[in-house]
């Protein structure tokens, strides 16, 4: 387009920032990645700032700046979010939005709803960090779009496209604890296919027991997982594409001196678990003048594991399928779809048995659902989105899900405000959520007609921009309000032969603002920094038919999460990250001599990152800075966890018995980490 | 009364911001026509909305004086949103975002479109005398368009 003349440009080289013509991710520009599009607010492809639903974004750049052996811990750099550790054994967690629990939290790879119930962990473990383009989360229930399991939250993981990913990546790092990670994907093309292949291995084998009670601090894991996705070219760009996950995991955590041939063993106390996963997702636009896109995915999930010696083996399978026609007419942006969700389960326990109890016999949940959705833009300021979904459930019948949600936009695109309305459900899901209690043949009981959990939320969010000229300030709020109803849970106490399903009287509430900021200056500092303040609890009847109202566990009543970085000369890039927590409730057993809440701690880890031009990059830091681990004993009686000596009222006349649920923090210390990094385009 | 002039403003700027993305093309076509009776170089700002370091950019020039009357006399001075979705003509080549992410305008004027704020000379033949991408002191920004100007 022109020749150039750079004899203007030698001038600025007095200037420090003047680097930036040689190198090209420098100092002093914003790079067009943060605020690039998002999909999960309206199920079309926008700007971030122009989706009536606000969507946060933790894109690959920000979780670099603290790289993680897997997804779980990344998505803890969402302020609200946050990643929870439910057993000190097996460190299997789940993520809780807004200080919801995990059941409320839908997991969709790619739009999908594929991780759910058994598997949620191991959705967000084992994704190679070279295979996601970026993680989107939704705060507050969105089943209007994803139907069952959207009751709290959303995390969407978008994988990339094979046809801009890197010709070759890889990412080795390791930590002082002997954590291994292993990150290697390469793209190649037959024809008009891109094909992107990667694996990822975690390995950590290094027992250690720094709080003495001859338990493992982090459960040993050893991981592999291999994902093939493939892009198709097609005529007037229309897409089509298919993927493949492949994940096999073998953890373990327990006493010291357990072996695998302890597996089982009611002498030496192990929590072993072997989980093998294949996934299929693909997505095809039909070949017609419409935009008709058709999605489907199959996933088989399978964990073979021993709580001490207590088996739990059980296998799950979900098929989905979704149809949607995405239309513009004038100024009204429609959507409308039909979808179809079947899972199959089945596992060791009663809870899949026969009414006489001699045979198995598998839960099969089929969820049809139909939705439909409209934008409507009156001119560049107002945007409202209308939105409704039915499904149809066995168990509750009909279920409405509307949505209403307004969104207004200063003229100079400085101040946004979104207000929204929006329902969430779940269909009780009757066996997968307290498998660990199961012990001996009930009868599963159902005395009323259940009624679906649902949650009922209103936020409104104002976006401002306020900038000098030395800095600038993005702030973005957010209240919250969300009720939950009827929780439904089983029942082991009424009859030793049934578990007896109904309805809770009670209900939940989460309340609360969050506000996060992020400050840009005229020299190469960056800080992000959110907090939140939030009240969860729940209310419920007792036997009095008083309503007694309880905090929710692990919902810290105010919390936060910062990032701070500043870029040097020759491409050196300091990343101090991290979060805090105020105090949070946690599972105490009755007149347990632990606290009942946590104190205030902060998990900070700091990372110096060089990068060179050929495309590598090293980079190395301190994870957990301050050094800050738990305490108290995070297990009970963890010298008789088979519960042996438990009836001694002299040496335990509380009568505890082993327990291992009392988590506010990774008992993993201070760490010193070191990695490489190489793209090539 | 006073209340009254308030809101009459408000509207005022919401229909000005109605009409903002139709002017991007406008102020493309007025350079050209402009350009054959009075040549002058032109100089193109590249922005998004929500880019803070482009924020920080304006307000300094905003705050300059003597770098404001330079953009706006010596030079056809366009901004432009590289986020746009709005086609452009520009010496007689269509330049248009399909898809909504980067405007194939700043892929065809900058080597690496997405780090902003970038900037662009071109002298009244349409060749790129400048490229730079970033933040520009008021100094250095007056330092090149003075050098550029004589």
């Amino acid at each position: 387009m022109g020749k150039c003349i750079y004899a203007v440009m030698l001038l600025l080289s007095v200037h420090v920032f003047s680097q930036s013509e040689e190198q090209p991710d420098s100092l002093n520009y914003e790079y067009n990645e943060l605020e690039g599009a998002v999909i999960t607010g309206t199920m079309k492809e926008v700007k971030r700032l122009d989706s009536p639903i606000p969507v946060e974004v933790i894109t690959s750049k920000l979780f670099r700046k603290n790289p993680t052996p897997s997804l779980f811990e990344a998505v803890g750099m969402v302020n609200g979010v946050r990643p929870q550790l439910n057993c000190n054994v097996c460190n299997t967690g789940d993520i809780h939005i807004n200080g919801m629990e995990g059941p409320y939290t839908l997991i969709l790879i790619d739009g999908m709803p594929i991780v759910s119930a058994l598997s949620t962990v191991y959705g967000l473990s084992g994704i190679p960090n070279s295979m996601v383009e970026r993680i989107e989360v939704v705060k507050g229930p969105a089943s209007s779009l994803y139907g069952s399991e959207a009751m709290g939250g959303i995390i969407n993981v978008i994988t990339k496209d094979a046809s801009k990913a890197p010709k070759f990546s890889a990412d080795f790092f390791t930590t002082t604890w002997l954590e291994y990670s292993a990150d290697v994907a390469t793209k190649f093309k037959i024809g008009k296919a891109n094909s992107l292949l990667g694996v990822n291995y975690f390995k950590y084998d290094n027992k250690k027991d720094n709080n003495g009670d001859n338990f493992t601090d982090v459960t040993l894991q050893d991981r592999i997982s291999i994902f093939n996705k493939w892009n198709f070219e097609r005529k007037d760009n229309r897409n089509a594409s298919i993927g493949l996950r492949y994940v096999y995991e073998d953890r373990w955590g327990g006493e010291m001196q357990w072996k695998r041939e302890d597996r089982g063993s009611d002498k030496i106390y192990g929590e072993s678990i072997y989980t093998s996963r294949i996934e299929v997702i693909g997505m095809y636009q039909l070949p017609v003048k419409e935009k008709i896109m058709t999605q489907f995915s199959y996933n088989y999930h399978d964990q073979n594991s021993w709580y001490g010696n207590t088996p739990y083996m059980a296998n799950q399978e979900v098929v989905f399928g979704q149809a949607y026609w995405d239309k513009v007419f004038g100024r009204h942006n429609l959507l409308a779809g039909m979808t179809l969700r079947y899972t199959e389960y089945d596992d060791n326990t009663p809870a899949t048995a026969s009414v006489n109890g001699s045979d198995n016999e598998p839960s099969k949940t089929t969820l049809p659902g139909v939705f439909v959705q409209d934008e409507i833009k009156f001119n560049p300021q107002h945007t409202l989105l209308l939105g409704y979904r039915y499904d149809y459930d066995k168990n509750h019948g009909n279920i409405h899900s509307p949505r209403v949600a307004y969104k207004f936009s200063s003229p100079d695109k400085r101040h946004t405000i979104r207000g929204s309305f929006g329902t969430g459900f779940r269909v009780v899901n009757l066996f997968t959520e307290d498998h660990a209690a199961l012990t001996g043949s009930r009868e599963v009981v159902i005395t009323e007609e259940l009624k679906p959990e649902k949650s009922y939320n209103g936020n409104l969010n104002y976006v401002t921009k306020i900038p000098h000229d030395f800095m600038n300030i993005d702030i973005d709020i957010t209240g919250f309000y969300s009720y939950f109803t009827n929780k439904i849970v089983g029942d082991y106490d009424v009859d030793p032969n049934q578990i007896v399903y109904d309805n809770l009287n009670g209900h939940a509430v989460s309340q609360g603002i969050s506000l996060n900021t992020n400050l840009t200056f005229d020299f190469p500092l960056k800080i992000s920094a959110g907090v939140s303040w939030m009240d969860v609890f729940q209310k419920e009847k007792d036997e009095n038919g008083v309503e007694e109202k309880q905090q929710q566990w692990f919902a810290p009543e105010w919390s936060g999460t910062f990032v701070v970085s500043y870029s040097f000369p020759k491409d050196f890039t300091v990343d101090f990250t991290g979060n805090w927590n105020g105090p949070m409730r946690l599972p105490v057993l009755p007149d347990d001599y632990r606290p009942e809440y946590s104190p205030w701690f902060c998990i900070a880890n700091i990372q110096l990152t060089k990068k060179f031009k050929n495309g590598m990059e090293v980079y190395g830091g301190v994870k957990n800075l301050f050094d800050f681990v738990p305490g108290e004993d995070p297990l009970m009686r963890a010298f008789d966890p088979f519960d042996e000596f438990v009836d001694d009222p002299v040496n335990n006349p509380d009568g505890y018995t082993f327990d291992t649920t009392y988590n506010y923090a990774s008992l993993q210390g201070i760490r010193g980490f070191l990695g490489i990094r190489y793209n090539l385009f | 009364m006073e209340r009254f002039k308030m809101v009459l403003l408000g509207l005022c700027f919401s229909l000005s911001g109605f009409s903002a993305s139709a002017q991007q093309s406008d102020a493309f076509n007025e350079i050209e026509n402009k350009l054959s009776q009075n040549p002058k170089n032109i100089i193109i700002k590249f922005y998004t909305d929500w880019c803070g370091i482009c924020a920080i950019q304006d307000q300094k020039i905003r705050k300059n004086k003597q770098l404001e009357s330079m953009l706006e006399n010596d030079f056809y001075f366009v901004e432009f949103n590289t986020e746009s979705k709005e086609s452009i003509v520009f010496h007689g080549i269509r330049f248009e975002n399909k898809q909504g992410r980067t405007h194939s305008f700043a892929q065809a004027l900058l080597e690496n479109p997405d780090a902003l704020p970038a900037w662009v000379i071109l002298n009244p033949d349409y060749e790129i005398i400048f490229q730079y991408n970033g933040l520009l002191e008021p100094e250095e920004l007056i330092l090149v368009l003075t050098k550029i100007y004589n």
